[in-house]
């Protein structure tokens, strides 16, 4: 079957088909990941895009459009916890995460104390204050963080600052990359995100994912039936070259 | 090509554990101290389809201003104890104890293993020792004298009692509270138990009403922080996610299906 995709023009329909299925797959793969993460702290969600391909095939344009993900940025929802660790961006920027790796940002302020004292986040990388990583007192029962991301601690010695967390930026949003467990990463450094301006804390309240769920259950529906089409015209242009080729050689009767 | 079947499974799982936690949640709301628990998610690895992003498409092509990552589906990041103060009621029992602010009981049992709870009903045993409902001792012990009367406890913690035949009170001991870094990282061992984990950090004694630490009430418990309104909500947003992932599979199927009867 392949041979004759290749060498017959006619077919092109069907090769045309088949790289859309393929693509299909892998945006319902993209769909797949984006529900599966509808309950994820500070998940954004990504964007199957199709673009124009810039190849050439035998001279003419290359027909099939190249998949693209692009990653949708856009806010969630915040839900409150109550959980005094709990905190959520209210606006732009990403909170910056040492991890054995590198530097990762993220959006997720699910917060934990790690058994030395520093603020990390959930898988335990140290959250990155402005000055080095924030360290918490035993004796702090209380602990308090304000919208400019001050974090103070309430203890014997009354209410002491212990550091102010790094809220970083990014001028276009597309140079990040999804690192999993809820990290992004970039080859580009980040600015520095101005409180009040770009962004306020909210403390006792996590940002949902963004996945919006009905637009997911649309898409998964649209791509469905379009296999479901492509799969059709694949089948008939199979029907038709066997009524070419039956009446060209005179057997069956086409 | 079966990566989207294997992505909504891990959905499902996920879906599966929130409510797993969340009905532990609700099961647990008249149970004495209880935390409430979050499950927490986040997403997996992701992959490259075929090209990672900033590569040019073509030699002095445009560069794409996207990538095309595919995300692996989602993980439990951890199960967060929610610490907050529950609610005290009073029951007037001279050994019901609770914590009002920060600090756990601590209790050891017969082979020397340390606990730590938030749950105070203690009682006195046959040998006037001071056990909670699993009989394991307080920790400092606190042993009463057979003849008392009456016992009150103040709220740093400060046991005192009324003997026949004397008039002032007696002061017999003290019950402490500890304190940790992380509670969060306690492991959580049943029966309103925790024990110490290298998460936690090691734990720091002192008196209640010490700063840093919350006073002892006597006569009252301190309830579960679970609130059903929030548990209820929780479960059914759970279940729909859990129905929206089995859709997908039902669909991957589908779609399989689909491309099965071409020949």
């Amino acid at each position: 079957m392949r041979v004759i995709f290749k060498r017959i023009l006619f077919m092109q329909a069907s090769t045309i088909a088949f790289a859309r299925q393929r693509d299909l797959f892998s945006q319902l793969e993209i769909i797949s990941n984006n529900i599966a993460n509808s309950e994820s702290t500070g998940f954004k969600s990504d964007l199957a895009v199709y673009v124009k391909s810039d190849k050439r095939i035998n001279g003419q344009p290359d027909p099939t459009p190249v998949l693209a993900v692009a990653t949708n940025t856009a806010p969630g929802g915040l839900v409150t916890t109550q959980r005094q660790l709990d905190i959520a961006l209210d606006g732009k920027g990403f909170f910056a995460v040492e991890t054995p790796l590198g530097t990762r940002y993220t959006r997720n302020g699910g917060l934990s104390i790690t058994a030395e004292g520093f603020l990390a986040d959930a898988n335990g990388n140290q959250i990155s204050g402005e000055g080095g990583p924030i360290t918490m007192d035993v004796a702090d029962a209380e602990i308090e963080i304000n919208l400019a991301g001050e974090v103070y601690g309430i203890g014997p010695e009354g209410r002491s600052l212990r550091g102010a967390l790094q809220v970083v930026k990014f001028e276009n949003e597309s140079v990040l990359q999804k690192a999993g467990n809820h990290l992004f990463k970039s080859d580009i450094a980040p600015e520095a995100a101005i409180p009040n301006e770009d962004y306020k804390i909210v403390q006792g309240a996590i940002e949902g994912s963004n996945v919006n769920q009905v637009s997911e259950l649309t898409q998964l529906i649209e791509i469905s039936r379009t296999v479901a089409n492509l799969a059709r015209i694949v089948q008939d242009q199979h029907q038709l070259l066997k009524s070419a080729v039956s009446r060209i050689t005179g057997t069956g009767n086409g | 090509m079966y990566r989207a079947l294997q992505i909504a499974a891990t959905g499902m799982a996920a879906q599966q554990l929130n409510v797993e936690v969340i009905s532990n949640n609700v099961a647990n709301l008249n149970s004495t101290g209880y935390k409430r628990r979050i499950a927490e998610f986040q997403d997996l690895l992701y992959q490259n389809l075929n090209r990672d992003v900033g590569v040019q498409s073509t030699t002095g092509g445009n560069l794409p201003p996207v990538g095309n990552q595919v995300g692996l589906g989602v993980k439990n990041s951890g199960i967060f104890i929610n610490t907050n103060q529950g609610t005290l009621v009073k029951t007037d029992g001279k050994f019901d104890l609770a914590i009002q602010g920060k600090g756990y009981f601590q209790v050891t049992n017969a082979d020397g293993t340390v606990y730590y709870t938030r749950s105070g009903r203690f009682s006195p045993d046959g040998n006037g020792l001071i056990v909670d409902p699993n009989g394991f001792q307080i920790d400092p012990g606190l042993t009463l004298p057979q003849d008392y009367q009456d016992v009150t406890i103040n709220q740093q913690g400060e046991v005192f009692v009324t003997i026949s035949n004397t008039v002032a009170p007696q002061l017999v001991g003290r019950i402490t509270a500890v304190n940790f870094l992380n509670e969060s990282g306690l492991r959580p061992e049943g029966n309103n138990l925790f024990t110490e984990t290298l998460a936690s950090g090691s734990p720091t004694q002192g008196n209640p009403g010490a700063i840093g630490y919350g006073t002892v009430q006597q006569g009252f418990i301190e309830t579960s922080n679970v609130d059903a309104v929030n548990e209820i909500t929780s479960l059914i947003v759970a279940q729909r996610a859990y129905e929206l992932n089995s859709r997908v599979i039902s669909t991957s199927d589908d779609m399989l299906n689909a491309i099965n009867q071409i020949r």
